[in-house]
């Protein structure tokens, strides 16, 4: 049984900020990880907010350009979106390793973003791809990029009376490559180890990449990209030594910890592993 | 706390409930309605034990929040069979072996539903992934996957007889 509290469910965004405005409210999007917080009491809700009512966050939006995917979104929505396995195939790569089909089916995008979990599968994904967060409030609607978002594990730049509506993503381009991998303690179910977002712009003829993002995931406090190994992908040819080089490096920008699933100085090793095998795929 | 009052489907019938609002599905599938094959394991995602299916699609209900399913359906493994007959999942399962303690089984059963319910010859990677939620800690899946395996080929047999 969970501990007492109340809940509304409002109809429309504009009811949702009105119900949040005076900051006293938990919002509930999935639940996936708020009803494990509440049931491990690691959290005491006086009053939740279920937005599952708010249709209007539910969408995954082309727009020009960009591709706008609603905060309500689901990891299983974003799998099987034509429109994400067209322009952002690397956050449909991470949304498919997300817990498991029942997890992806309820926990959605928004709150995966809004738990801001150095573990968090959509985040390295959404990282090199710089995502933007959309957010809104009463007082108005504001922008922020997922950098500057999550500022330390769990905490974000979330303002009492705020709520994410949605993330905005550029398109990728069709001379764009990417991957994303994780390494679990199994298949399913696992929440990850370390896991690599690469994205890159290589033209195969020359063996050579022009553009390019690299992000780890569960290694690091805050997932950023990292500009130091991104910068020696452009740096010539990518044979197999450039790569060797290059990945052997990787453990210099991590920051793991120890805990029950890893060593950090296993997870260091691992990034290592992630980015040669990453790079190697997505250059042969 | 205040109660809240919650319409939705369940098991194809339009169904009201009014509850104290930090109960889950699972507990209303379960107290509410004493429909007690959906079983509860973990409580926390882990398990799959306790999975229903939501609209179409497989979801732990003990990570529901009954207020969550509004306006939405719901079936549970009590609305598989049909006037006193069982689906075909569950009389392959039967036939396969693939049930000892049957703890696991109702939540098993519904996740290769949903698959079934996309995908009518799916295979054994598909089921594989389809499962991947849902632990058994006795029958090590093989009978499990044979026993999907079966029913999507009785129902595709089923169809192509036009009896079904
Ligand atoms: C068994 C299990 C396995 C899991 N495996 C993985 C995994 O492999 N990879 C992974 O990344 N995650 C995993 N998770 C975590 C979780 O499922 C995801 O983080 C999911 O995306 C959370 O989304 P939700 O909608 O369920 O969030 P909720 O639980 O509804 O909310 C999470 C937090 O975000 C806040 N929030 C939600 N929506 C908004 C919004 N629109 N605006 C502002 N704040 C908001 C809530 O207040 C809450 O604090 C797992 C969870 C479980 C239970
Ligand atoms: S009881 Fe719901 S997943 Fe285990
Ligand atoms: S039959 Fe016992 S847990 Fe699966």
């Amino acid at each position: 049984m969970l501990q007492a509290f109340d809940v509304i469910r409002p109809r429309s965004l504009a009811d949702a900020l009105d119900a949040i405005a005076d900051g006293n409210a938990t919002l509930l999007a999935g639940g996936t990880d708020l009803l494990v917080r509440i049931k491990k009491r690691l959290l005491k809700p006086q009053l939740v907010v279920d937005l599952s009512a708010l249709s209007e966050l539910t969408e995954i939006e082309d727009e020009r350009e960009q591709i706008v995917i609603g905060s309500l979104v689901t990891h299983g929505q974003i799998v099987e979106s034509t429109l994400a396995n067209r322009y952002l195939p690397v956050l449909v790569q991470g949304c498919a390793t997300v817990g498991s089909p029942q997890i992806r089916n309820t926990g959605t995008l928004g709150g995966n973003i809004a738990n801001a979990s150095p573990a968090a599968d959509s985040l390295p994904p959404l990282t090199v791809l710089d995502a933007r967060v959309i957010i809104q409030s009463l007082a108005g609607k504001r922008e922020l990029s997922l950098d500057a978002f999550i500022t330390s594990p769990g905490k974000t730049q979330l303002r009492s009376g705020e709520l994410i509506t949605g993330i905005a993503v550029q398109k990728m381009q069709d001379n764009e490559r990417c991957l994303y991998r994780k390494l679990g303690q199994r298949k399913a179910l696992a929440i990850s180890v370390a896991s690599v977002a690469v994205r890159m712009a290589f033209d195969p003829a020359i063996r050579t990449s022009s553009a390019s993002g690299i992000a780890f995931g569960a290694v690091v406090p805050v997932i950023r990209r990292v500009p130091e190994l991104e910068r020696m992908l452009s740096q010539g040819p990518l044979d197999l030594q450039a790569i060797k080089e290059i990945s052997e490096r990787a453990g210099e920008f991590c920051a793991p910890i120890s805990d029950l699933r890893a060593s950090a100085e296993y997870r260091r090793n691992m990034c290592s592993s992630l980015l040669y095998e990453v790079l190697y795929d997505l250059t042969s | 706390m205040n109660s809240v009052m919650v319409d939705f489907t369940l098991n194809g019938e339009p169904r009201t409930v009014t509850v104290k609002p930090n109960m889950t599905l699972l507990e209303v599938i379960r107290d509410e309605f004493a429909l007690t094959g959906t079983k509860e394991g973990c409580g926390q995602g882990e398990c799959g034990a306790c999975t229903v299916i939501l609209d179409g699609k497989a979801v732990d209900s003990c990570l529901i929040l009954i207020s969550q399913v509004q306006g939405r359906t719901v079936t549970t493994i009590e609305g598989l069979g049909k006037d006193g007959s069982l689906d075909l999942l569950q009389s392959s399962f039967i036939e396969a072996g693939a049930v000892q303690c049957g703890y696991c089984t109702p939540g098993m059963i519904m996740s290769a539903k949903s698959l079934l319910l996309k995908n009518s010859n799916p295979s054994v990677d598909e089921i594989k992934r389809a499962i991947s939620g849902n632990l058994c800690r006795c029958t090590g899946y093989t009978k499990i996957i044979k026993a999907v395996q079966l029913a999507a080929m009785n129902a595709r047999d089923g169809s192509a007889g036009g009896e079904k």
